[in-house]
């Protein structure tokens, strides 16, 4: 029979297990029940891993909605830093693949982290030759990322967006508050080791795809400036050449070409100071195209008439300076010093002019002042006050010279001529809408002034279409159109030597047509050509192969 | 004082089916991710675990249906077979390697946990000697304790360099459970503690990691990733299941956070997944266990019985406490299975057979 004593041990024993069993259960209570959110906060945070998702970026679409700007998916590549076996053998082989320095990579490999980017946005061989090597701890995500289909086409008016979708330069970089969209927090479960846990993505905060943008621009007419403005750039071997069109009753931007230009697909791989849209973030000596505002203006204000006669002998002397002209041109009217592109008339005119007044129309015209395009990095250009100016600089201006202006304020004012005098702001985005295809946005032609009276701007349409039918200007001539410009060429300000330079030249032509009903306005500048160097040579043949096709393409009919 | 055989103990009849079944259920929900992920196939571990309780279920009616006293005239053969049996693992033909400690031997397509064998030869053979020996004779250190000692100290040490330090100590516990229960005076247990606790020092000291694992026991939030992750990870996986559980499959913890999460920590995933409903009637169940084994423990009509049936009930509560204890941070991290319910055969088929000798004890009663 069993002994007392036995029976006792037994008994207390079993106490003992009982209360060790309940003292579990007691804890389990303290960490399932008391406990459990602080648990479940931790797990979670640990289970999900939270990424933001980006929305899409908004496309970037021409005038008659031609896809400028579009994204494609690309795969980016991510370790996980503790599931990666060898690190070294690891850091060493796709370092080779991806073209980076093995040691980066082995320091990346080496944090103390759950997600570190390797590489992102990769070349599909490199993605396929990373799967081939079946690495632990190396998985890819896919990512948008920005594809111009067009490539070179309207680069620095585009400009180009960074690797987080930011946009950087051009439009992409103005615009880039309605083209981005807004990033939704996403979470996806995963397990320890990094997998994707089939189980579910969560959006708490839905992401917003970004708004497109439609410009103004016409794919078609860009083409066509860039390649007439290209094949003038190579021809001279420019420093740059920048060509706008215009349409002057609304000041819609159809083309804006640039050149050098890049392909924005591969912006890193050309040099920054190929990045930039010359038209508004560099200015220029506009030179004899500025002898259109000379006029003008002195028309406007009724201190010249159309059969005032003027004499050249090749040079004058205004307080005290020579100033000079290529030619002795002799006797001449007001039309005649515009088609001649004479500087002793056009001296002889502006000097007629009060210098507060001539100030006030220069900076009417739009000059000195930013156009406020739609363009980051838009520059004032220099128009000094009279205040500041010399004895010579009244003349000086006259015929274009220390001002600085950038090719768009100067086709704008050109454009205000063609426009029956009035300024119009320019205009390189029509819509903004989003991604249901909804009009946010639309944006509408917006007059900045009258400049110059209709009277004084068709009398100057009258004058610019002698420069094109018999003077300077003659390379422009259409078949069927009648155009009106100002060629010009502007020896080049040589900051080093404080003079204007003997060899380094801008070409330039400004004009519009046809002068019945201005269509379009086109402005071709090409700075520090070789060889030759004249306006009415090198730039006047690109306005003249621009107009000729974009008119037909726009259906202009021909008189 | 007559016999009398009668039906097997139904309370715990039920409660072993059951624990086996959870078992089951949770050995395939804690293992269909892992298995698919190493073994491309979800029911690789359930496929197994299911052959192992069909041998463990032969074992259990097979023991249910031996009169238990068969076992006494075996007690030495078994005692000698066992320690064999665990020598064999430090022979490297035979011996299998798993995660840096050889604890298998492998005989044919057959492999399995000698330890196991061993905790069962060590109750059946302190039982015996218990019962053989006169009263005196038991509270006398030399004849009474002495001989268990070193029995306890072979097995205690080849388990212990196998390595496995947690079923070392489940040797030691059951010993020092059965030397208690067979009337070892009190003064001589102590003795024997006092005795043990220069040799645990020696054996954490020896060992970095068990000392790492101390330390991590005591701040595991210091190193989270390394040495405190199991215990974190269990804890996150218990507490996230609340009250009622996440839902029985719906884990997360063992999506590769909760190592060893069909085994020793297997009791976590049921926290994760049935809640504090679910670990409570676990332990509910152990407790019934506990208390029907102690029940025919104290019921039964030998001394051989008793102990034998309190040695086996207390080698499976002692090793449920532990495992438990471990999983909520209660003890140390130290890897023990949790009876009837963990993932693996060896010791699945011992308790069975075990739990059938509890319930062939419980068919006699003395009758005054």
């Amino acid at each position: 029979m069993l002994s007392k004593e036995k029976k006792e041990r037994i008994i207390f024993l079993l106490i003992i297990f009982i209360i060790l069993y309940f003292s579990l259960i007691y804890r389990l209570y303290n960490i399932q029940v008391i406990q459990t959110n602080k648990f479940k906060e931790i797990a979670q945070q640990e289970h999900l891993t939270s990424f933001s998702i980006e929305g899409e970026r908004g496309n970037i679409y021409d005038r008659n909605y031609k896809k400028l700007a579009v994204n494609i998916n690309d795969k980016s590549l991510f370790a996980i830093p503790p599931k990666v076996e060898n690190p070294q053998e690891t850091a060493r082989k796709i370092s080779s693949i991806l073209n980076l320095k093995t040691k980066d990579v082995l320091e990346k490999l080496n944090q103390k982290k759950s997600f570190v980017w390797i590489k992102r946005k990769l070349k599909e061989t490199e993605v396929a030759e990373i799967i081939k090597l079946n690495l632990e701890g190396l998985d890819f995500l896919d990512e948008n990322k920005r594809y111009y289909p067009k490539n070179y086409l309207a680069s620095n008016l585009m400009g180009f967006v960074g690797i987080d979708n930011q946009g950087l330069e051009g439009l992409e970089s103005f615009f880039d508050k309605e083209l981005k969209g807004l990033p939704g927090l996403s979470i996806l479960e995963r397990d320890a080791i990094g997998g994707k846990v089939p189980l579910s993505i969560k959006e708490p905060n839905a992401h917003k795809d970004g708004h497109s943008i439609v410009l103004t621009i016409d794919e078609v007419i860009q083409y066509i400036t860039e390649e007439a403005l290209d094949k003038a750039f190579q021809e001279y071997k420019a420093k740059a050449g920048i060509a706008i069109v215009v349409e002057p009753k609304t000041g819609e931007i159809l083309a804006m070409a640039v050149k050098p230009s890049y392909d924005p697909n591969y912006f890193n791989e050309y040099p920054r100071d190929l990045w930039r849209n010359r038209a508004v973030t560099d200015a220029y000596e506009p030179g004899s195209t500025f002898k259109v505002i000379t006029i003008a203006t002195a028309l406007e204000e009724r201190v010249v008439k159309l059969d005032d006669q003027f004499y050249c002998k090749g040079w004058t002397n205004y307080n005290g300076h020579i100033f000079h002209d290529i030619y002795q041109h002799g006797s001449q009217n007001l039309t005649d010093i515009v088609k001649n592109s004479c500087n002793i008339g056009v001296i002889q005119t502006g000097t007629r002019l009060d210098e507060k007044v001539f100030e006030k129309s220069i900076r009417r015209f739009g000059f000195g002042t930013l156009t406020e395009i739609s363009l980051p990095g838009e520059i004032n250009g220099l128009v000094r006050s009279t205040k500041d100016w010399s004895k010579i600089s009244l003349a000086s201006l006259s015929i274009g010279q220390e001002i600085s202006v950038t090719p768009l304020q100067l086709i704008m004012a050109i454009s205000a001529i063609a426009n029956r005098g009035t300024l119009m702001k320019p205009m390189v985005v029509k819509e903004i809408i989003d991604s249901a295809q909804n009009k946010i946005k639309i944006f509408k032609p917006k007059p900045v002034r009258q400049v110059v009276s209709v009277d004084t701007a068709l009398t100057m349409t009258k004058i610019l279409e002698q420069v094109v039918n018999d003077g300077t200007g003659t390379r422009a001539k259409l078949v069927g159109y009648q155009a009106a410009g100002k060629t010009g060429t502007s020896q080049k300000f040589d900051f080093s030597t404080g003079k204007y330079s003997e060899d380094k030249y801008s070409s330039w032509f400004v004009g519009y047509v046809p002068t019945d009903n201005p269509k379009i306005s086109i402005l071709v500048l090409l700075d520090e050509p070789k060889g030759s160097y004249y306006g009415g040579t090198v730039a006047t043949p690109v306005f003249q192969e621009i107009a000729s096709k974009v008119l037909p393409y726009l259906s202009v009919p021909t008189n | 004082m007559l016999i009398e055989k009668k039906s097997p103990d139904l309370w715990l009849f039920i409660v072993i089916i059951l624990l086996m079944a959870v078992g089951l259920c949770m050995v395939f929900s804690s293992s269909y991710i892992m298995a698919y992920k190493w073994y491309g196939d979800s029911y690789y571990f359930l496929k197994r675990q299911l052959i192992y309780s069909m041998i463990a279920l032969i074992a259990f009616f097979f023991a249910i249906y031996t009169d238990y006293h068969y076992y006494k005239k075996f007690t030495l053969p078994i005692l000698i077979l066992s320690i064999a049996l665990l020598s064999m693992v430090y022979i490297p033909s035979i011996g299998r390697a798993a995660g840096g400690a050889s604890r298998w031997i492998k005989i044919g397509f057959f492999s399995f946990q000698p330890s196991e064998i061993a905790k069962f030869a060590l109750i059946l053979y302190m039982a015996e000697s218990l019962t053989r020996k006169q009263v005196k004779d038991i509270k006398t250190f030399i004849r009474g304790v002495l001989p268990t000692l070193i029995i306890m100290l072979v097995m205690f040490l080849l388990i212990l360099y196998e390595p496995d330090f947690s079923t070392s100590l489940i040797i030691l516990g059951i010993s020092f459970i059965m030397l208690f229960i067979g009337g070892t005076r009190v003064i001589q247990l102590y003795a024997l503690i006092v005795a043990a606790i220069p040799l645990g020092i020696l054996i954490l000291s020896r060992e970095e990691y068990r000392r790492v694992r101390l330390l991590s026991f005591l701040d595991p939030w210091k190193d989270p990733l390394d040495s405190g992750f199991h215990i974190i990870q269990s804890l996150l996986a218990l507490g996230s299941g609340g009250i009622f559980g996440i839902g029985l499959a719906e884990s997360k913890q063992k999506y590769f956070y909760l190592p060893d999460q069909h085994t020793d920590f297997i009791f976590s995933i049921i926290g994760e997944e049935l809640g504090f409903i679910g670990t409570v009637v676990i332990i509910i169940l152990f407790t019934i266990l506990l208390w029907r084994g102690f029940r025919i423990a104290l019921d039964t009509s030998d001394q051989f019985g008793t102990l034998l049936a309190a040695g086996i009930t207390s080698m499976i509560v002692f090793q449920s406490i532990i495992n438990i204890g471990v999983v909520t941070k209660m003890i140390p991290t130290t890897g023990i299975t949790l009876p009837f319910i963990s993932y693996g055969g060896s010791s699945l088929i011992v308790n069975m057979f075990c739990a059938g000798i509890l319930l062939n004890i419980s068919r006699y009663k003395a009758i005054e």
